[in-house]
């Protein structure tokens, strides 16, 4: 995804950015809409309950669309500078909005964010779940503190290996020693 | 008074299981509150699923301890490093640090120690002494006036736990949709499911909770500029003589200024009831009427311990004070109560009219835990405020993944399933997200947790009155409860956009890095390093960074406060 320009104000975003400026509003009517669309089958009180809400929330969230993008584009305008997106190192600039002792008018948007590590950390984590139906809960679990302690910038391998190591261990003796917790199992065992 | 409900409460507390885990609850309070970057509800969240296989009382007696002790805990390195642990901690570094400063660092901690016990203390007291008749009140509500009630729960929560009334609206009514996914109430049909059998029962909330809660709040902290690096440098507290003496003034000044004491343990009560208010509003509140009502207001901000006092008291009286509306109205006052909200819920208890009824005891139980997780700040915050200070050093880098770690155990161990592990991961992604946009999350899980209960009351409400929505404003109890829902839409519409105006004038006038802030000298300003100050909190705010005493406070009400 890219920004159409780094300037402030003037030049419209591009696609990526002004979605990601309505995301949240975005996801609710993406949601709202799918229930919507597949309540048909439901009958009686309890199917129009959810197609109230989905309603109401298609309203709020045109209307949020609308106020999120043009609030953004405002607080561009007056020099918080352009806003981030996702997967752009530190995103844009950090907004001096957000600077030390600044207002905050709409949350940060993302301004200032390191996306490379987000990512890296929620793509890890993802990847420790997907494991964890082949491999059991332990091992994929390494991969996710030894994985999470690197891409936060853990470099020395000793402390990556012992934190990991203890962690892990402990959780271990914890959980399925202790109190039981039926975690699933390696193959091997 | 309720003595034997207070008395059965007792019996069920003083057993060596619960008193353990209040114990526990405390000490972790503790770290909770020094750690910057994990707060209070995130903890308690994250405890949630292996709280669970623990007896009832000692689940919940677990879980408000660390609310009693995490109030504590954030004014330590808020009064040694200038680093608030919890937002609400952030009025105390005003004067602490300063005191800190001059050496005194001790003796600022002695004095808050001691307010927060007496804080918690006295609004403890009132709380035992106003549950039964506000539970009473709350018992005449039938289907249609539970229905207004959480309708209004909704929109205060919603709108006081985020900066913008639309938005937390909208996460609010997206929370209610989710809650409809699973079988219906009445006639157990498929809703949503799209054959996904983890799906039957419903979205769980606890893997949403701990996603919305503890995935966020370490992403958060991931996207953070330097995460390895450490917290601020820590001011020495001397050897355990020197403590002790500390210590000791710090309970002579404390008692010295009961008035201060009084003032603003009222001010907590008072503020802590309303639910979504919190801590950080409620110490600004108070540290503000502190300052104004001294006869020296300019040593406010410079090391006055009247400024410690005041923002200390208040803050342990909000934390027993926002059980009040949890545990009567099933509304929590704060992000941590929505926690102890979903652990009720947990053990089958529905919080509401009805709780003081059927479980008044363990009610009771938990009330006087947080009593008794007060006075235990004395003696625990003597032993641990020194070691637990190198605790505030940890780095993000660290401590993210394995809160991550816990927090994938703690979504497997509730209902043994991977799918809720992933649930707990989407749901962290989803809040991140609306918190990176100032969308506050926990109206998103009220609706997730409420959501059930006020599909069940509407529906019931609908069979009583035979389908008519007239039914709804058919009694005066109900009326009364829809003006009430009406002026708190209209309040919060107009104040909103009054707040955007004068806002957006302030920061057109000023340039847009607020410099009436940034002037101020750097030791003056309260240290952002590896807290959740400028980050958005689960309320959707920015932590705040007050500068001076008479810096309007953002919101930012949850208990770290600052779900």
């Amino acid at each position: 995804m890219t920004t159409s320009s780094r300037s402030t104000g003037d030049v419209r975003p591009g696609i990526g950015r002004r979605l990601w400026l309505v995301s949240v509003p975005l996801f609710a009517l993406v949601v709202a809409g799918g229930i919507l669309a597949v309540s048909g089958e439901i009958t009686g009180r309890e199917g129009t309950y959810p197609r109230v809400l989905a309603g109401i929330i298609i309203v709020l969230a045109l209307i949020s669309m609308r106020s999120d993008y043009v609030m953004a584009r405002r607080d561009e305008h007056d020099g918080a500078g352009p806003m981030a997106v996702p997967g752009e190192e530190h995103g844009a600039p950090a907004a001096p909005l957000h600077e030390e002792g600044a207002e905050d008018f709409e949350g940060s948007r993302g301004a200032g964010v390191a996306w490379k590590r987000v990512l890296a950390l929620t793509a890890v984590t993802f990847l420790a779940i997907y494991l964890m139906s082949w491999l059991g809960f332990f091992i994929p679990a390494t991969l996710l503190v030894g994985g999470g302690l690197i891409v936060l910038g853990v470099r020395t391998w000793w402390k990556v290996a012992t934190y990991t190591g203890g962690l892990v261990v402990g959780a271990y003796l914890l959980f399925v020693e202790a109190l039981g917790v039926p975690f699933p199992p390696a193959p091997w065992s | 008074m309720p003595f034997d409900e207070i008395s059965a409460g007792l019996d069920l507390l003083f057993q060596a299981g619960p008193l353990a885990w209040l114990l526990l609850g405390v000490t972790l309070g503790f770290v909770v509150g020094v750690l910057p970057g994990l707060s209070t509800s995130n903890t308690a969240a994250l405890l949630l699923p292996f709280s669970i296989g623990l007896p009832l009382e000692s689940s919940l007696v677990l879980i408000v301890s660390i609310y009693a002790g995490a109030a504590f805990g954030g004014a330590v390195p808020a009064i040694l490093v200038n680093v608030p642990g919890e937002t609400g901690s952030a009025v105390t570094a005003l004067d602490g640090y300063p005191m800190a400063k001059r050496g005194e660092g001790g003796y600022a901690i002695g004095i808050a120690r001691m307010a927060s016990v007496l804080g918690g203390v006295i609004s403890g007291i009132v709380v035992l002494l106003v549950l039964e008749p506000l539970g009473g009140l709350a018992l005449k509500f039938g289907a249609r006036e539970m229905f207004v009630v959480i309708l209004l729960g909704f929109v205060v929560a919603s709108s006081i736990m985020g900066s913008n009334v639309r938005k937390g609206i909208l996460a609010g009514v997206l929370g209610l949709l989710l809650a409809t996914v699973g079988a219906s109430p009445l006639t157990a049909q498929n809703r949503f499911t799209f054959d996904i059998l983890d799906l039957y029962e419903g979205i769980p909330f606890l893997p949403a909770l701990i996603g919305a809660f503890a995935i966020s709040e370490m992403l958060l902290l991931a996207g953070s500029k330097d995460p390895t690096k450490p917290g601020g440098k820590i001011v020495g507290l001397g050897g355990i003589r020197q403590q002790l003496s500390d210590a000791l003034r710090g309970v002579k000044t404390t008692l010295a200024h009961p008035v201060a004491v009084l003032r603003a343990s009222s001010i907590g009560m008072f503020l802590g009831v309303i639910p979504g208010v919190g801590t950080s509003i409620a110490n600004f509140v108070s540290y503000g009427l502190a300052k104004r009502q001294s006869k020296e207001p300019e040593q406010f901000g410079k090391g006055e311990p009247k400024g410690v006092i005041a923002s200390e008291a208040c803050d342990n009286a909000v934390t027993s004070a926002t059980l009040v509306p949890t545990l009567t109205l099933g509304i929590p006052g704060s992000a941590t109560m929505a926690v102890v909200l979903a652990a009720f819920y947990l053990q089958g208890i529905a919080p509401g009219p009805r709780v003081l009824v059927t479980n008044s005891a363990e009610v009771y139980a938990v009330v006087l835990a947080l009593l008794v997780a007060s006075l235990l700040i004395l003696p625990l915050g003597i032993l641990l405020a020194a070691p637990l200070t190198q605790i505030s050093r940890m780095p993000i880098s660290f401590l993210v993944p394995g809160v991550v770690f816990v927090s994938l155990a703690g979504a497997f161990a509730s209902r043994s399933s991977l799918f809720d592990v992933a649930l707990t991961v989407i749901f962290g992604v989803v809040a991140y997200i609306m918190r990176l946009h100032g969308y506050p999350v926990i109206p998103l899980i009220l609706g997730l947790i409420l959501g059930p209960l006020a599909e069940e009351y509407l529906l019931r409400g609908l069979t009583l009155g035979n389908d008519q929505m007239s039914y709804f404003f058919d009694s005066a109890v109900v009326n009364v409860l829809w003006f009430l829902l009406a002026a708190m839409v209209v309040y919060l519409v107009v104040s909103g956009r009054r707040d955007a105006v004068r806002r957006r004038r302030r920061a057109e006038g000023s340039g847009p890095a607020g410099p009436q802030l940034l002037e101020e000298p750097a030791d003056r300003r309260v240290s952002t390093v590896s807290t959740t100050a400028g980050r958005p909190g689960p309320d959707g705010v920015t932590g705040e960074r007050p500068a001076d005493g008479a810096s309007p406070p953002s919101q930012a009400p949850d208990d770290r406060n600052a779900p």
